[in-house]
């Protein structure tokens, strides 16, 4: 390509993928985003150089004004209160155009470059996305490329370019200028290759960027951190609900959540919990604010739930976490402060800062629940629950509930005064033969098995919704289920809550081990407080209902989309202290030479591990394997039909062959030196290869100039004959660049 | 010759010059103007990051931190295997600009280098003229030259080169000092004869002496030629046979002259710079007369004050270079310090040819020879 053309390209390509990155951040007007679109797609049409109109003063003063008329107006709007971000970037929109449009001097590109920067930053902090990802990796090819070109062009322009000319028949010597356009328009100074070192130099730059990205200190002078990513909305987890909303996310696909489980697939669902209600009146459920929590118990880094006053010791702590699970969370931003956690949760870390009072502050919930305050986007924490599963026998020998209980058991004995008589009757009914809080759960639970599993809710407004759902409709989805064994069990005696959360388990990633947790995934599910046991999760829901219809054709794709945006998230977004510690932690474990005698992993261990994580990539890479090939196709094919073109287009290919031969032998092709002088250059030095290639040369003119009919077999043997040919003893070789210094022996 | 081996100032000159070589570093680095500006942009880029926490802050410090890194790689490679070479012009006229001719080569098997600037370093000074080469393929030579002038006689001694580059980003500029020695003789500044006083083109023959002349023995005729002087046409014979016939003359024997150049200053003149101006002046007078008359086929015998201060008779402009070469080294010295004398000088007694002397005004001419001609440098 001619080097003007090359560096206005690629100059469009740099600044429009910064223009992208801001444009898919969604801060950016939509007819805003529409206009810059087409007004630096126009521009690249629009050379001022081609364009008298372009290159007049009214053009200019035209642009100058719209410009000022634009800054005034972000001005205006920033002392009216909008943030600067938002005034800012579309200013540097219309900047951008500014300059695209009149690009008359180098200072013109540069400036544009700048304003592709600052909008690159700014995108930067509106938009984190995957996209982001893909155009950063773009933006440093094209930085690069850029960047490079504009260097040399300027240092052209700038520097008076002059050639040497020996003097001769004693004449002086004499300079000659070379012009700048001639060089412009060169395609000798930027080819392929050039373009391809300068990617291989793009991806020595991506990867130091990496290295530098994972090694900087996460110091956190502050924590004030803008909202990076919008808080998605979610229903069902606030303070107050009503029935009937679970249904209306029951389609949403959006992620909510991703949860690592190191021990493996779990073998059931996991019920994350997330916050419960003990108060219950017409079809709407509430939190009491009159029971006091339970405060955490700190040890290091870990917030022991229901651990006691007294202070933990390191043996008391490894004794509370023995056989639980460990779960990694890696919430996305929701409107709410609530982290979800497999049922009966022992304690909870959080992400580590370098000044643990800037950190986000867990705190406890009346039932439970674990709230987080100062939190502005997703996050990552890790969880320890005991999810095993008591035996039923132990369950069955919870006692009822004394008389003299605990104060706060009471409000999970709530039913409202007006529930219709029916349904208290039906809780006696269930339970007149169950002995026991669990058999009178179970009880329940069987008989609400019997129920069919809706999303679409018909109510009759003239009666109570659990009403409804028990004795009409008797149909419904999770809420009504869940709700109806409360209230059947407070009715019973036995104090129950109602949980929403998510239920994890329907999609496990086979590339990143994790399971994923989407908005359709939210559930209802029942805590019973048995005697001596504590509260313990039963799931009225019947079973069947909860696996989702999935479209299996994508899966796979989805999976892998997914898994990738997981580890942006985790080793980009959210890539905190603690991970740079466990980083660090595993380097030194790797670096650890008596590893394999402590019984760690070894060399093996880590590639097969490193194999692993590489399988994911793998359908990735298979496109660009294909589009590998398909280039290599292309030019063999280009080439095949270049050589039918051109009268003795195979035999050029064949003298092109012989080259690189002499090339290996010490023997380059000068420049303006034809064949017949490079092959008269190899006999004079006495070369063996020179004869074959001599006549090699004049078939070659017979049948390129000469109209002759080429003997495919003659050349071959010719071209065979200059491979084989001897070396010539070494004190005869010319001697080659690297071995010049035998010269001077 | 205006480029030799080095002599002894000079071998001496590159011993300090190795002693400085071996204290200075193999790289240096510059940050230009835009390399300043990108360290800031960078800076704040990190405070940011740190101050939000923005992990994509920290991801776009790592970039500008990474092409500064490249940057400083692909500089190195761009300079690594270029080596330099001077091609002076034959010869250097005090006062005249020249051509100096410059050579980079690049050693490298496959990688071209790119942006590539060239400095000289002339009597430990680097030159402000830059020599620029866009791209240097692999293997490849390519030739450039700067222009540039020196403004007095002598020996200069250009130590070496200064090799540097703003390649790939221009952030900084990258330098490699490369060894190249080369010793220059500059000559004295020749004036046309033009410019010279009336007494010096007097003495040349460019003026009427105003006095009777011959012009020798008549040899034959010829038809006249281009360049042929007019004087010569021989208008009779023109007029008879139609077309413009000149006479020719025979060759006289070689006409001689001496000349003395009186290179004197007493130490207060030494610190005075008119008449050390006036002294480079004579100088220069006598080397444009030097020139003039082996052009024109004179016998030059050349003397000044000091041992060895003379070049013997020499016939051809040719030999000019001796002359032009004694002239640009040629020291000042005291008034005691005699005119060159021995084998090769100028022996009143023996020598009967007109004697030309170059002084610089205000002297006491009685000391010098009776009889002969003294120009002197008003």
């Amino acid at each position: 390509m001619r080097f003007a053309a090359t560096h206005k390209l690629v100059s469009y390509l740099m600044v429009s993928t910064a223009f992208l990155v801001l444009a898919l951040s969604g801060e950016l007007p939509t007819g805003l985003s529409a206009v810059t679109s087409v007004g630096i797609f126009a521009s690249f049409f629009f050379d001022p150089q081609r364009r008298p109109f372009m290159m007049r003063r009214p053009w200019n003063w035209g642009w100058t004004v719209a410009l000022l008329v634009a800054l005034t107006y972000a001005v205006v709007q920033y002392l009216h209160g909008e943030s600067l971000l938002a005034v800012g970037t579309p200013y540097l929109c219309y900047l951008l155009l500014g300059k695209l449009w009149n690009r008359k001097q180098n200072r013109d590109y540069l400036q544009a470059y700048v304003i592709s920067f600052f909008m690159l930053v700014a995108g930067t902090v509106l938009n984190n996305n995957m996209v982001y990802a893909l155009c950063f990796v773009f933006y440093v090819i094209f930085s690069t490329w850029t960047l490079t070109l504009f260097h040399l062009r300027r240092e052209m322009e700038e520097n008076y370019l002059l050639k040497h000319v020996q003097g001769k028949d004693g004449k002086a010597a004499e300079s000659e200028r070379v012009e700048v356009d001639r060089i412009l328009n060169s395609r000798r100074v930027v080819g392929k290759e050039f373009l391809l070192g300068t990617s291989l130099i793009s991806v020595a730059i991506f990867l130091t960027s990496a290295v530098i990205f994972f090694l900087t200190p996460r110091i956190g002078l502050s924590l004030d951190i803008p909202l990076q990513r919008h808080g998605m909305t979610t229903s069902g987890f606030s303070d107050r609900i009503e029935l009937g909303g679970h249904g209306r996310i029951r389609d949403n696909p959006q992620i909510v959540m991703r949860v690592e489980v190191p021990s493996g697939k779990p073998g059931g669902p996991l019920h994350l919990r997330g916050v419960s209600f003990d108060h219950y009146e017409r079809g709407r459920w509430s939190r009491s604010r009159n029971i006091e929590p339970t405060p955490f118990t700190r040890f290091i880094s870990y917030h022991f739930v229901d651990a006691g006053p007294n202070r933990l010791t390191s043996r008391d702590a490894e004794r509370l976490l023995s056989g639980t699970l460990r779960t990694e969370v890696f919430l996305e931003p929701i409107d709410v402060a609530v982290l979800f956690a497999p049922s009966r949760v022992v304690a909870v870390t959080l992400p580590e800062t370098l000044l643990p009072e800037q950190g986000m502050k867990l705190v406890p919930g009346p039932g439970g629940e674990l709230f987080v305050r100062d939190r502005k986007a997703g996050m990552h924490y890790t969880a320890y629950s005991d999810i095993r599963s008591p035996p039923q026998e132990d369950l069955a020998k919870a006692p009822e509930l004394p008389k003299e209980h605990d104060a706060d058991l009471d409000v999970y004995m709530q039913v409202p005064k007006d529930l219709p008589p029916r349904v208290r009757k039906l809780a006696a009914d269930l339970t007149q033969n169950a002995h026991s809080p669990h058999e009178k759960a179970t009880a329940i639970l069987r008989y609400l098995q019997g129920y069919a599993y809706t999303t679409q809710i018909q109510r009759d407004e003239r009666y109570e919704p659990i009403e409804d759902f028990l004795f009409v409709q008797k149909r419904g989805h999770c809420e009504y289920f869940a709700s109806a064994m409360a209230i059947l069990l407070r009715l019973s005696g036995v104090p129950t809550r109602s949980i929403n959360g998510y239920l994890g388990g329907s999609e496990w990633n086979d590339y990143g081990h994790y399971l994923v947790v989407r908005q359709q995934d939210t559930h209802s599910w029942v805590e019973v407080y048995l005697e001596g046991r504590g509260w313990v999760t039963y799931d009225p829901t019947p079973p069947s209902a909860l696996l989702l219809n999935g479209s299996m054709i994508f899966q796979s794709l989805r999976q892998i989309v997914d898994n990738l945006e997981l580890s942006w998230f985790k080793y980009v977004i959210e890539y905190d202290l603690r991970a740079q510690i466990e980083m660090a932690r595993n380097v030194k474990i790797f670096l650890d030479r008596d590893r394999k005698q402590k019984g760690g992993p070894g060399l093996r261990d880590f590639l097969a591990h490193a194999l692993r994580r590489a399988r994911t990539f793998m359908p990735l890479l298979l496109p660009l394997f294909l589009l590998a090939l398909g280039y290599v196709v292309r030019r063999y094919w280009r080439m095949r039909k270049a050589d039918t073109r051109v009268p003795g287009g195979r035999a050029h290919v064949l003298i092109r062959r012989a080259l690189v031969v002499l090339k290996c032998r010490g023997y380059v092709q000068r420049p303006g030196e034809t064949l017949q002088g490079l092959a008269a250059r190899v006999t004079a030095a006495g070369d063996p290869t020179g004869p074959p290639f001599a006549t090699l040369v004049e078939r070659f003119y017979a049948v390129r100039f000469g109209g002759e009919a080429p003997d495919a077999a003659a050349f071959r043997d010719l071209l065979r004959a200059v491979a084989q040919s001897p070396l010539r003893p070494e004190e005869e070789q010319p001697p080659r660049r690297r071995m010049s210094w035998r010269r001077g022996a | 010759m205006s480029s030799a081996g080095p002599s002894q100032e000079g071998i001496a000159r590159l011993f300090r010059r190795r002693r400085g070589a071996l204290s200075r570093l193999p790289r240096s680095l510059r940050f230009t103007r835009d390399g300043w500006w990108f360290c800031a942009v960078a800076l704040g880029i990190g405070f940011a990051a740190m101050n939000t926490g923005n992990n994509l802050l920290y991801l776009l410090l790592g970039m500008l931190l990474s092409l500064i890194i490249a940057s400083g790689v692909l500089s190195e490679m761009s300079l690594r295997g270029v080596t330099a070479k001077r091609m002076p012009p034959v010869r250097l006229y005090a006062g005249s600009p020249f051509l100096m001719g410059i050579s980079l080569n690049n050693s490298k098997r496959r990688l071209p280098s790119f942006s590539i600037e060239v400095e000289d370093f002339c009597e430990g000074r680097i030159l402000d003229k830059k020599c620029y080469f866009l791209k240097l393929p692999a293997g490849r030579t390519q030739q450039t030259s700067y222009r540039h002038g020196l403004s007095r006689r002598g020996r200069y001694a250009f130590t070496g080169f200064r090799i540097s580059t703003k390649f790939p980003f221009a952030l900084f500029r990258k330098s490699r000092y490369v060894d190249h020695y080369c010793e220059v003789l500059v000559y004295p500044e020749i004036l046309p004869l033009s410019q010279l006083p009336t007494s010096l083109r007097a003495a040349a023959g460019e003026l009427s002496q105003g006095k009777r002349g011959r012009r020798g023995r008549f040899h034959g005729l010829r038809e006249y030629r281009a360049g042929d002087d007019r004087r010569d046409i021989h208008w009779r014979s023109t007029a008879r046979r139609g077309r413009l016939i000149v006479r020719e003359y025979e060759e006289e024997a070689v006409r001689q002259i001496t000349l003395f150049v009186d290179n004197a200053l007493t130490p207060e003149e030494c610190k005075d710079e008119k008449a050390v101006r006036q002294l480079e002046r004579v100088i220069s007078w006598a080397a444009s007369l030097s020139v003039y008359y082996l052009e024109r086929g004179y016998g030059l015998r050349l003397l000044a004050r000091g041992p060895g201060a003379r070049v013997p008779l020499s016939i051809g402009s040719h030999q000019s270079a001796n002359f032009l070469g004694m002239l640009s080294l040629l020291p000042t010295v005291s008034p005691d310090v005699p005119f060159a004398s021995g084998e090769g000088s100028y022996n009143p007694r023996l020598h009967a040819e007109p004697v030309l002397i170059v002084r610089p005004g205000q002297k006491d001419s009685a000391a010098l020879l009776p009889g002969a001609q003294i120009l002197e440098a008003l």
